[in-house]
Order: C-alpha cells, then sequence, then structure tokens
C-alpha cells in the first residue's frame, strides 16, 4: 500500500445498521438536543407501507414528528423547498429526516440549509463550500435504491451542484425493512453509481489508507452481493449489503475529486434525462479499459476487492488490472437486462454527446481532455466521429 | 401548500412489549434479591460494590425500569420499578423498547446488546460488568438450559457449576421470588 505524506479525510456521519436500527433514532436524535423533527418522504415511502413501520419506529419514545411530508416527486425544486421551509417553522421543528433516495434527500438538504441559514434565497449558496456554519441535525433513512449521493455531502437542486462538509447527514440509519429491494432496476442503477464512485475514489492519485477502507469495501460488498440481489430480489441480507456499501461508497467518493465516469455519467444524464447509475453503468468498463489502453495506472488492489485473494494471488501483477476489467464486464453482463452493454441503442443525437464530453471535461480536475472523454464516450459505443 | 395534510405525528405506545418487560424486569429484579441471600458468588459480587449502592436497570425514556440497592447488610434489595428524580450511581438504560424486548425475549443476550450498542450506562463501567455478571448468574438460575444459552455469552460447564447447587438455589430462589 502506497504511504502518503499527507491526506485529509472527513466523513460526519454515524451508521446505525442493521436489525432495529430505526428505533435507535429517537436517542440519537435527544443526543443532537432535537425532540422535533421533520420528516421528508417520497411518495413510494407511504405507497409500500414503510411509512408506518418508520412511524411505529418512534413508538414509546418522547419524539413528536413535526409532519410527515411525502409528497416529494422527481426532483428537488426551490419552490417546494420554501414550502418546506414554512412547514418546518409553523411546526417548531428542530431537525429533519428524510426517507427514500434521490430527490428526497436533495429535498432535505436544500431545506436544511434554507432554515439553518436563514437565506431567502438557497440558489445563493450553489457550489462548493459556500456554507460557514454547521446546519440542523439531519438524518436519513435510505430506501432500496438509494445512491451514494444521498448520503454524500453533495446536493443537487434545480440542476445546480452544492457540495459543503455541512451537507453529510448526521446520522445515516440502514434498517432492512427499509433497504428491502422493491424496484430492482433502480437497485441495479444505484450499485453501479456507488460501483462507479468507488473504484474512482480508489484509483485516484488522491488515494490514501482511508479512502482505501471505504472504496475498496464498497467494491468488495458491490460484488459479492449485486449477483445475489439479480438472482433473488427478495433478499434482504444483499439488500442491506448493497445499502452498506452505497454508504461507503459516499464517504470515499465525498474525500476524492470525481473521476471521469462520474463527470461523463453526470453530464450525459442531465443532458438527456437518462438516470446516472445507467449512464455511468455502460461507461466504467469502458473508462478503465481506456485507462488500460494509455498506460494509466489501475489499481491491483480492484481485483482483490472483486474477486478475493485466491483470484488476485492467482493473477500475475501485469495482468491484474485487465483481470479487473474482465470481472467488471462479468458483473455488468450479469446485470444486462438493467444496464446495457453500450449506449449505441439509446439513440443519443451526437451533439448532446460532444456536449457531455465538453462538459465533463470543464467539470474535471485529473487532466483528462475532451478527447478523452470523447474516446470513452466511442468506446462505450457511441461512435462519435 | 396545506399544511393541514400533513399533522404532527405523535407516536403511539407498545402496550404488551411494555407490559412483557416490566413482568420480566419485576421478576428479575426479586430474583436477585432472593439470589444474592442463597448464591455465594453473587453476594460476593454485592459485598465488594461499595455502600449505599444502587442501580437501575430499564427502558428509555420512560421507563419501566427495576431499581436494586445495597441494604446495611451489604444484601441486593428490590426497589421498584419508579426511579426518583436523583440520579443513581449507576443507570443502565437500554436505547428503546424493541431492543428491550430483544434482551428479555432471550433474541440477543446482554453481552451482544451491549456489543450492539443498545444499552448506555451512565455510571463505573466496573460495576455494570459485575451487575452483568450478576444477571448472567440469576438467568442461569431463572432459566431452562436452553434459554440461558441464548441470553449469556457462555454457559457454565459443570465443574465451575455443579448441578447439585444450581437445583437446589434455583428451588430456594424461586420460593423467596414468588413469596414475600
Amino acid at each position: 500500500m502506497q504511504k502518503k505524506d499527507f491526506y485529509s479525510f472527513f466523513n460526519q456521519s454515524k451508521y446505525l445498521a442493521g436489525a432495529r436500527a430505526l428505533e435507535h433514532i429517537p436517542v440519537d436524535l435527544k443526543s443532537y438536543d432535537a425532540a422535533r423533527p421533520l420528516v421528508l418522504a417520497t411518495k413510494d415511502v407511504t405507497l409500500q407501507g414503510l411509512k408506518k413501520t418508520f412511524i411505529r419506529a418512534f413508538y414509546d419514545s418522547d419524539i413528536t414528528l413535526g409532519g410527515f411530508y411525502d409528497d416529494i416527486i422527481d426532483t428537488a425544486g426551490i419552490d417546494q423547498i420554501r414550502d418546506l421551509a414554512t412547514l418546518f417553522h409553523d411546526r417548531g421543528c428542530d431537525s429533519i429526516i428524510a426517507v427514500g433516495r434521490g430527490a428526497v434527500m436533495n429535498a432535505a438538504k436544500g431545506l436544511n440549509m434554507a432554515v439553518s441559514t436563514g437565506v431567502s434565497d438557497i440558489l445563493s449558496l450553489a457550489g462548493e463550500n459556500t456554507l460557514k456554519h454547521p446546519l440542523k441535525p439531519f438524518f436519513t433513512v435510505p430506501t432500496a435504491g438509494s445512491c451514494g449521493y444521498d448520503m454524500a455531502n453533495i446536493a443537487v437542486i434545480e440542476q445546480r451542484m452544492f457540495k459543503s462538509d455541512y451537507l453529510f447527514p448526521e446520522v445515516v440509519c440502514l434498517d432492512p425493512r427499509m433497504t428491502a429491494v422493491t424496484d430492482i432496476q433502480k437497485t441495479v442503477e444505484s450499485a453501479f453509481v456507488a460501483l462507479a464512485h468507488a473504484m474512482e475514489a480508489s484509483e485516484t492519485r488522491h488515494q490514501n489508507p482511508l479512502n482505501d477502507a471505504y472504496s475498496l469495501a464498497a467494491i468488495q460488498f458491490i460484488h459479492e452481493n449485486l449477483p445475489v440481489t439479480l438472482k433473488r430480489p427478495g433478499s434482504k441480507h444483499a439488500a442491506l449489503a448493497l445499502a452498506y456499501a452505497s454508504a461507503m461508497a459516499a464517504a470515499a467518493f465525498s474525500n476524492a475529486p470525481s473521476g471521469v465516469v462520474h463527470n461523463l455519467g453526470s453530464a450525459l444524464s442531465q443532458l438527456t434525462g437518462l438516470k446516472p447509475g445507467l449512464c455511468m453503468g455502460i461507461i466504467l468498463p469502458n473508462a478503465l479499459r481506456y485507462k488500460i489502453e494509455k498506460k494509466i495506472p489501475v489499481r491491483d488492489e480492484l481485483v482483490l476487492a472483486q474477486a478475493g485473494i485466491d483470484v488476485y494471488s492467482q493473477t500475475p501483477d501485469k495482468v491484474r488490472a485487465a483481470k479487473a476489467v474482465e470481472i467488471l464486464g462479468g458483473l455488468t453482463a450479469l446485470a444486462g437486462k438493467y444496464i446495457p452493454a453500450s449506449l449505441a441503442g439509446l439513440k443519443i443525437p451526437g451533439y448532446i454527446l460532444e456536449d457531455a464530453a465538453r462538459r465533463a471535461e470543464s467539470e474535471d480536475s485529473q487532466g483528462f481532455t475532451y478527447n478523452d472523454y470523447k474516446s470513452i464516450l466511442t468506446m462505450s459505443g457511441m461512435g462519435l466521429a | 401548500m396545506n399544511i393541514n395534510k400533513y399533522p404532527e405525528i405523535k407516536p403511539g405506545k407498545k402496550y404488551i412489549k411494555r407490559i412483557y418487560i416490566a413482568v420480566m424486569l419485576w421478576i428479575v429484579g426479586r430474583a436477585i434479591q432472593a439470589a444474592c441471600r442463597v448464591d455465594r458468588e453473587i453476594k460476593k459480587e454485592f459485598a465488594e460494590l461499595p455502600e449505599h449502592f444502587s442501580f437501575s436497570l430499564g427502558v428509555l425514556p420512560t421507563g419501566p425500569f427495576m431499581i436494586i440497592s445495597k441494604d446495611g447488610e451489604g444484601r441486593a434489595k428490590y426497589d421498584g420499578w419508579k426511579k426518583g428524580r436523583n440520579s443513581l450511581p449507576l443507570e443502565m438504560n437500554i436505547k428503546n423498547i424493541e431492543a428491550a424486548f430483544k434482551v428479555f425475549s432471550f433474541q440477543e443476550s446482554t453481552s451482544v446488546a451491549f456489543a450492539r450498542e443498545r444499552f448506555i450506562v451512565n455510571g463505573d463501567l466496573g460495576y455494570a460488568l459485575a451487575i452483568v455478571r450478576v444477571l448472567n448468574i440469576v438467568e442461569l438460575y431463572l432459566l431452562p438450559k436452553i434459554i440461558t444459552k441464548l441470553a449469556v455469552k457462555r454457559y457454565h460447564k459443570w465443574s465451575e457449576f455443579s448441578p447439585v447447587r444450581k437445583y437446589v438455589n434455583r428451588v430456594l430462589i424461586y420460593i423467596r421470588t414468588f413469596t414475600f
């Protein structure tokens, strides 16, 4: 393992994970001097009966829920966040709990910025490290298909990125009753987002032992448990393990610069409306292959995390990178029903692809150029000229 | 936005589980008092605790609790289920009713529950461990082997805990627990 002269790593979240984890939330809320949380959730949380499970976890506690707002749809909007801030103040709430995935987490982070900073237009806080003070206690209860963004230090509101260490949730609660798979497509997509983030966090030049601990463990969990979930979507054990992997990948991703797959996948997703997990799932093996072709170092330890010590030790040093691509290819082939092998069939116009490559280059901090991004898209089956 | 659509929610209570745990705490509390008069090991544990020592074991935030104190003769005394306003030298609280139910229905042993952070201990950790040892012995007396194995970290071997001692003391403890 490479020794670093200096590195920093920050992860604020406490993780409550496993059987009856939800029931621990009241005590943890009290430890933040909070007793009246506003709960935000997506509609499917209520439809799947998870609202009842969640509320029952507060029985026999001295916590009163200021409200259970379950009307969050696909994206977090500024008007909705203003309404939520009104609800928060009217009910005298002192903390926020977000239940679900995606938009609800962004809305909760936006609400927290609004009620904690008091600014009338939170879009003025867009960007990196614009928050100067800690926010109100923020707990998350991810459900199945919750991707790495949810537990990370970023929020996306009205297509604008907010990044600050104060956006980390104070507590992440991973309970098997909440993470059980209900939509296999979303679960697979979120697993590939987590895998892309973990792989990129582990292989950057900014790698460090702490980031390795999170990212390599996330890779291992996904490679071990995604095939199980694909075979038996009802497996609560595998679904919970994927949720752990997302949480670990989020911690690693928050402490590493964004990589090529993230940049390209996010750009394509924003421009086409496709899900980020779908884009990243297709791009990931091709980006790795591209790096090998360009002789950009790919870490040996990927194979160790993907396939275990036996395969790692049986694979000669020089071919471990290629082996990592092969193993990853095997995983994407298994998930082929949900993640296509190439972007070719998605019929994305050429100018959008060029825009995506340009946008990814503008987000890049690792020296990849427009041509690199274009080449990766070509390898992913885009057929750019 | 119509905020009345999202009313505030006051969570209810799990009465059956509360009653079950209250009964279990009453039995265990009375059994500790009885066992302290019968078993030499428990007697020794209490003798080593400081004068006027008392502790509570219960469920946050509102109970039920079990209060045990050390009387003038150095023996355990069951002081009921209501905690006063003053804090006790040792308070062992289980974080929530579900965690307590897991412990008292023997789905999770005390040591596993500690390891999973289901307990909050206020006070000297050494005393807490002494009480956990006492609880383990009391469970050994109160419960059949098949259940005790689930509740304790390690079931005593014959050489450590003779069957004669176990069965004779068990009868005495049961008599003392359920009679006044």
